[in-house]
């Protein structure tokens, strides 16, 4: 009983912090902002009581829609070729034979994920800066005018998302990596005695060995890029014309800019939760189909 | 025993009331003035405690534009606001639901020396918090857009009158344009006509004066946001500029006055704010032609120039009000800088204080004379919370103006494409 009264208390002093923390940060503003939501409160301080209003204000925001809209059409930019890149590139990587060219490479396409989203958005702002960058010189080959890329009704949202890949993939290839590193040689060794060619051993030995990876990659570029925020607010602010508009700038937009703290509250609750959903709902599909072919 | 222990007593007794006498009250300042007019700023800050030994202004300067304001705001919700804080004018209206301000009785401007007739109407009218004698903040200056001009190629183009001033550029946009023909037979390749085109913020600012001028209004309680047709009238010229190749097409701000100082265009339309940096260019003899600086051009019947304004302000939190000895020193700072903003005049930005701005040293100030006149003529945007510089317009503007001016989408789409997401505001 003693020791496990010990026990209990070394549990609960070690994990304090963390509780602490979680508590203090996470669990007080997300019951703060479940309150607010209910209220008419501007950005600071509280309003009045007014129920659900604010989520039947949301039915009716037209600009609400259009962002939800705009986070999909981002998301669709974003998601799977970022999880096609990353494992290319992983595979490109697992069969250099030299560790340190394997390493140097590997470095390069991590780099910018270390990177600050200020420093990215401000690389690729000078690359395509009208009269200096050097993607406009390329530009200037083919046609006259330089393309004004983040502020184009074509050309802002793809370019946003191949920033976007760019910064965020070596992370990816990170855990690609990892997960074809896991694989044992021997069962290549095998299909090479059965005569398996490159197609099949991708198709029958490594796409089946890392899906779990590619699951959690999915997964994981599905939360960042559902919350994605930074690089519309730094280089396209919405624009043009919404086509950047994505629910958390609007979210920043009616806080910040509208003042109406309430709303934005509500709107954020709403895509919490539903992060939340299609989260767990993607993860437990792409478990699903795992299971399906390890039977 | 008794006695070592009296004369201990008696030495901290002395030694705190003589620190008191001595103390000074400690004023925390906040604005988000970068760059030239951060340099003045603070200098302006020296100038006052060397004036004033009681007084530490302890000033820190954040970024502009929402993060400002959104951390004033955050600040007073704990009570731990600035005691003065720097805002701009046309923000007033948007952030009084806040409870932001702590509102300044006309008695205690007056007990500082400052009244009513001492300011330009516009810029007073725009300060009131109500008709009964309460400011949200003192006006302190008048940001505007101006008209950078390289008087040798003006000159050359027959564009100078005898005075030196320019001609032919006022009256209409076909005179306008017609001016700009003649430049760019001077200028050759490079556009003559300077501006950033790709940004919302020096579209509006243009745009509201031109707007003005031609006899229409941004807003009006009855028609909305751009009622009648002038919007379009005034985007559809600065959409001409760039379509005639008077204008470089996407231009950004960099490049434009880069080609305006290196000598290749012959107009520059910016703020006021960079006059500071032409003029030490000339006194360095690094611009290659004579410089002057002028109101925006007249493109209607009447004259009208978008002001801007700074203002110092007392921000209010209900956690912990300003105290009353710190009040006292904020109005002596504001009485102050009242009466010694010449100098930031030199920052290029209009002095909204009358014996100031009509001072004949202000008056014939060089290059500021040029637009020495622009309090009578001067206007703010609407009284409306949605307006104000970095405001929920401005982000609507940014998403739909440039595209219009550059030829992405029609005048039409752009302005109608505003009003709707505005007015969805409203």
């Amino acid at each position: 009983m003693n020791s496990n009264l010990q026990s209990n208390l070394t549990a609960w002093v070690l994990i304090f912090p963390f509780v602490f923390f979680f508590t203090v940060f996470l669990v007080y503003p997300f019951a703060y902002t479940v309150v607010h939501s209910f209220t008419d409160s501007p950005l600071i301080g509280w309003g009045n009581w007014v129920g659900l209003e604010n989520y039947q204000k949301i039915l009716k925001d037209k600009l609400f829609g259009k962002s939800i809209y705009q986070t999909f059409i981002f998301v669709a930019w974003t998601v799977i070729p970022n999880t096609v890149i990353g494992l290319l590139i992983a595979m490109m990587i697992h069969r250099i034979q030299s560790t340190i060219y394997a390493a140097i490479i590997l470095g390069c396409f991590f780099i910018p994920h270390i990177l600050p989203v200020t420093v990215v958005t401000d690389i690729w702002g000078s690359m395509t800066s009208n009269d200096l960058g050097i993607i406009q010189w390329i530009v200037k080959m083919f046609q006259d005018d330089p393309i004004p890329f983040f502020r184009h009704k074509v050309w802002a949202m793809p370019s946003v998302a191949l920033i976007t890949v760019w910064w965020t993939v070596g992370f990816n290839v990170l855990l690609f990596l990892a997960g074809l590193k896991m694989i044992n040689p021997e069962i290549y060794e095998a299909s090479d005695i059965d005569g398996a060619n490159k197609w099949h051993k991708f198709r029958f030995i490594t796409w089946p060995l890392i899906w779990p990876i590619t699951a959690l990659v999915l997964t994981l570029q599905l939360i960042f890029q559902l919350k994605i925020f930074d690089q519309m607010f730094l280089l396209t602010g919405g624009g043009p014309y919404n086509k950047t508009m994505v629910v958390l700038y609007h979210v920043y937009k009616q806080s910040f800019m509208m003042n109406k703290g309430g709303y934005a509250s509500a709107i954020a609750l709403l895509i919490f939760l539903f992060i939340i959903f299609v989260s767990v709902a993607n993860y437990y599909m792409l478990r699903a189909v795992d299971l399906d072919k390890q039977r | 025993m008794k006695k070592i222990i009296l004369s201990i007593f008696t030495s901290i007794i002395l030694s705190v009331t003589s620190f008191s006498a001595f103390a000074k009250t400690e004023v925390v300042w906040w604005d988000l003035l970068g760059g030239g007019d951060g340099v003045r700023m603070a200098s302006l800050i020296e100038a006052f405690e060397r004036d004033n030994p009681d007084i530490d202004i302890v000033n820190s300067t954040l970024e502009w534009g929402p993060p400002y304001y959104a951390k004033l705001q955050t600040s007073a919700a704990i009570g731990e606001q600035p005691d003065i804080a720097i805002y701009h004018i046309s923000r007033y209206q948007m952030a009084k639901g806040t409870n932001i301000f702590s509102p300044i009785s006309i008695d205690e401007l007056a007990s500082v020396g400052i009244t009513a007739d001492q300011y330009y109407d516009a810029f007073w009218n725009k300060a009131k918090a109500d008709d009964d004698g309460y400011l949200y903040g003192l006006p302190f200056d008048g940001p505007l857009y101006v008209m950078h001009v390289n008087l040798d190629m003006l000159e050359e183009a027959g564009l100078l009158d005898e005075n030196g001033h320019p001609t032919g550029l006022n009256g209409d946009f076909d005179t306008f344009f017609a001016a700009m023909e003649k430049l760019q037979a001077i200028t050759g390749d490079t556009p003559p006509l300077s501006y950033t085109a790709s940004s919302q913020y020096t579209i509006y600012w243009w745009m509201l004066s031109i707007i003005k001028q031609i006899g229409g209004e941004i807003w009006t309680e009855d028609g909305g946001y751009c009622p009648g047709n002038e919007c379009e009238i005034a985007m559809q010229f600065l959409a001409d500029l760039v379509d005639k190749g008077y204008v470089n097409r996407n231009a950004d701000g960099a490049t434009e006055q880069g080609n305006f100082v290196s000598g290749k265009s012959a107009i520059y339309i910016d703020g006021g704010w960079n006059v500071p940096t032409h003029v030490d260019m000339t006194r360095k003899n690094e611009l290659p032609f004579k410089y002057g600086v002028f109101k925006v051009p007249q493109l209607g019947p009447k004259m009208a120039a978008m002001l801007h304004g700074h203002t110092l302000v007392i921000p209010h939190s209900d956690v912990s009000p300003i105290s009353d000895e710190k009040r006292a020193a904020v109005l002596r700072i504001m009485g102050w800088f009242s009466k010694n903003s010449l100098y930031w005049a030199t920052a290029g930005h209009y002095i909204p204080h009358k014996p100031t701005a009509e001072s004949p040293f202000y008056q014939n100030m060089w290059p500021n004379s040029g637009y020495a006149d622009v309090g009578e003529v001067g206007f703010f945007e609407p009284n409306h919370p949605i307006f104000g510089i970095a405001g929920p317009t401005y982000d609507v503007m940014g998403n739909w103006f440039p595209g219009g001016v550059n030829g992405d989408i029609s005048v039409e789409e752009a302005i109608q494409g505003a009003r709707e997401e505005i007015e969805s505001m409203m």
